[in-house]
């Protein structure tokens, strides 16, 4: 490597300069910066709990209208703050390199995996709770079922989720950590989002895979096709399972 | 008969301030920064500051310690509530599954007790969330719930922000002089 102060030629593992003293470590935080970087992410995932927590408590609110509403002012939230904070999410909502090859790999593997913890949550829904829950039945009384379903309960998540929490939180932590830790807190978040214990202990780790993905291609959008094969695998074993086609 | 015996002696430079080894013809060490070559002054007081941010950082190992600490506790009365509600939960409640999902929150809060060891911001972040929403989930379900030990819970949260804060400053500070 090279000191960007002085441009001597240094070993790769250097801390400091030998010649300058320049130090060479990344320090990435000011004090503005830390608590303007927690405010926006703090304050999105703040008002998206909120309403996380009223669609799921409120009794009477579970019915599909109101699913409907959340998840248009959700996007709303979610397209809004991602505006305001423009400069820092635009490099990844950018698609470089585009490859077909890394598309299929990542969209197998996503089928896979939702194949995997489909079958684990049903042991444990018939083992623990003795019920089984399914989508469908929220859609059922409409003109196009399934095909609401796929767009709510597939589309529209990969899109606003990765948006919100890949896109908006990751780029706000990313200014005052390092790429491991937010990858981890954004998985973790992301997984408290859910309000289901047991849902946390596979989201977790789904949710540390779309992270590094986004770290790793620089890019939201191989995420977004992960997260919509894998919710679309769940509908479609749905629809199997009922027998619907 | 004459032996011949030919030392060569390697001798190796370390550094003053972290004993990291140091070459001849450094005039900086590349591990801390230390300026081999300046007159004593300097270096005393690169020294002396060196030694003052080491021990800043030992006061917020306190702090950060008294957050994982508070983690743990909170995984323990977790765990002793996942039993107590066990056995006096009503059979048509599945008191089963209430304590197992206490004990999964538990085991999660124990988790990032540990964690905190080396990622102490991601655990206690991931920590203060999961606290606070499990407390507001408690106030929907019944809300006589803010005030139950509320004393504790603000106790708990004072911590956990407090070792926060430590934590941001103490990953700067190892940073900016690589301690």
């Amino acid at each position: 490597m090279v000191c960007p102060d002085c441009n001597t030629e240094l070993p790769d593992d250097s801390k400091f300069c030998s010649y300058c003293g320049s130090s060479l470590i990344i320090v990435k935080e000011a004090g503005y910066d830390r608590n303007n970087a927690l405010l926006i992410a703090g304050l999105f995932y703040g008002i998206n709990m909120l309403l996380c927590l009223l669609i799921k408590f409120i009794p009477g609110v579970q019915q599909l209208r109101y699913y409907l509403i959340f998840d248009i002012i959700n996007s709303i939230i979610t397209i809004a703050f991602v505006a305001f904070t423009f400069n820092n999410i635009t490099h990844s909502l950018k698609w470089n390199n585009f490859s077909f090859k890394k598309l299929m790999m990542y969209s197998i593997i996503a089928v896979l995996s939702s194949l995997v913890v489909q079958f684990l949550i049903g042991l444990l829904n018939r083992s623990l709770f003795d019920e089984e829950n399914y989508y469908y039945s929220t859609f059922s009384g409409t003109a196009f079922p399934i095909l609401f379903m796929f767009l709510m309960i597939a589309v529209q998540p990969a899109l606003i989720e990765e948006l919100g929490y890949r896109g908006l939180i990751m780029s706000q932590l990313n200014r005052i950590l390092d790429s491991k830790q937010v990858i981890f807190i954004s998985a973790f978040v992301f997984a408290l989002i859910h309000l289901n214990i047991f849902s946390m202990l596979w989201i977790i780790p789904f949710a540390v895979l779309l992270g590094y993905v986004r770290e790793k291609e620089n890019t939201i959008w191989y995420g977004v096709i992960i997260h919509f094969m894998f919710n679309a695998t769940a509908c479609i074993v749905e629809v199997y399972d009922l027998k619907l086609l | 008969m004459e032996y011949q015996s030919a030392e060569v002696t390697i001798s190796e430079l370390h550094c003053e301030a972290c004993s990291a080894i140091i070459k001849e013809e450094d005039f900086f060490c590349q591990n801390c920064g230390f300026p081999i070559k300046a007159p004593a002054e300097e270096r005393d007081a690169f020294i002396n500051d060196r030694n003052f941010h080491a021990f800043e950082l030992t006061e917020m190992q306190k702090k950060i310690k008294n957050a994982s600490t508070s983690i743990f506790v909170i995984s323990g009365f977790t765990a002793a509530a996942a039993v107590v509600i066990y056995f006096m939960t009503p059979e048509t409640q599945n008191p089963l599954a209430l304590m197992i999902i206490n004990l999964v929150v538990a085991g999660i809060f124990l988790g990032l007790g540990f964690w905190c060891k080396k990622q102490p911001v991601a655990a206690i972040i991931s920590a203060l969330c999961l606290y606070i929403i499990l407390w507001l989930i408690a106030i929907i379900d019944n809300p006589l719930n803010i005030v139950s030990g509320i004393i504790i819970k603000i106790l708990i949260i004072g911590y956990l922000i407090k070792g926060l804060k430590s934590a941001f400053e103490a990953q700067k500070i190892k940073k900016a002089h690589n301690l």
